[in-house]
């Protein structure tokens, strides 16, 4: 086991706290995902896009009036691939020391 | 070592971030179990009230009874609620304090929607069976809904909620097989049980 074991798609801050996120909210709209993660909308649009290209997140997008709202899930694939995102990083920590 | 500090704050961001974008019905450890000691406390209180008109408040009447006994364990009940609720609130305002974010974003709206909702309906079904006259009914249907409540907050919140619903709401059914020992059903669902789950919350932090 090695460090390219590590899943590339969360070597990102971002990444992780979109993903850590989701795990406890079911769904998050963009907005509560950028305030709560504190970065710009291009910065957190191009994260997203790429967990979505994993087919990490479920995006979802709806009309509330004329304003469109985009919503986001983990999908099953996602929830998977991150749980064992941590076990490795616990598992390298545990061989580290 | 470089890695094994890579590794930690890997692991930091997303205990972090769960969190912050979790817990903001922050029933922790010190707040469950002062919550269930108020409940306890308000209990004893009910029973003292209650004892010496057993017959009234273990079988029901089936007609309204709002004589003084009546208000008096209403307004118990309220106050009882309201501390409760400016209890939990403290916690919940403090935790997202130091944390620091607020509790006024989006999702922190939608866990109160989610839990006050199935609360408010048992509330008015409760006053329902009081205005009937049905006593009876109050403790379980108070127990059931607020496991509910618990349960559709529970996503928003910290997992061990989900253990504490499904508790409450078993006991609430469980209690419709003992009805007239709904004080004993509420002391253990709202006592009790809180108690219980901060403790394993305290031991678990």
């Amino acid at each position: 086991m090695n460090v390219n074991d590590l899943n590339k798609a969360f070597e990102s801050r971002v990444r992780l706290g979109i993903m850590s996120a989701l795990v406890v909210n079911e769904r998050m709209d963009f907005n509560s995902l950028k305030e709560l993660l504190g970065i710009t909308d291009g910065n957190l649009a191009s994260h997203i896009a790429a967990l979505e290209k994993e087919e990490y997140l479920l995006v979802e997008k709806k009309f509330i009036g004329k304003k469109t709202n985009t919503t986001y899930q983990i999908t099953k694939k996602g929830n998977k691939a991150f749980k064992e995102h941590i076990q490795q990083l616990e598992k390298l920590l545990k061989k580290l020391k | 070592m470089e890695k094994e500090t890579e590794y930690l704050e890997s692991l930091a961001v997303i205990r972090k971030m769960m969190e912050r974008s979790g817990r903001f019905f922050s029933l922790g450890g010190l707040s469950g179990i002062l919550i269930g000691l108020l409940a306890l406390g308000s209990a004893g209180l009910a029973w003292f009230l209650i004892k010496d008109s057993v017959p009234l408040y273990t079988r029901g009447t089936g007609y309204a009874i709002f004589d003084l006994l009546t208000l008096k364990l209403l307004g118990l009940g309220l106050l009882t609620l309201l501390l409760a609720v400016v209890l939990s609130l403290y916690f919940s305002i403090r935790a997202a304090r130091s944390e620091g974010h607020s509790i006024f974003s989006r999702p922190a709206l939608n866990l109160a929607f989610n839990f006050c909702l199935p609360l408010a309906i048992g509330g008015v079904m409760s006053l329902y069976f009081l205005w009937r006259g049905d006593v009876w009914y109050i403790a379980p249907s108070m127990l059931v809904f607020y496991g509910l409540a618990l349960f559709s907050a529970s996503r928003y919140s910290l997992q061990d909620l989900t253990y504490l619903a499904y508790a409450e709401i078993l006991l609430g059914l469980l209690c419709l097989f003992f009805l007239g020992k709904g004080l004993l059903f509420w002391s253990i669902g709202f006592g009790l049980f809180h108690i219980i789950y901060g403790f394993a919350n305290l031991r678990r932090s």
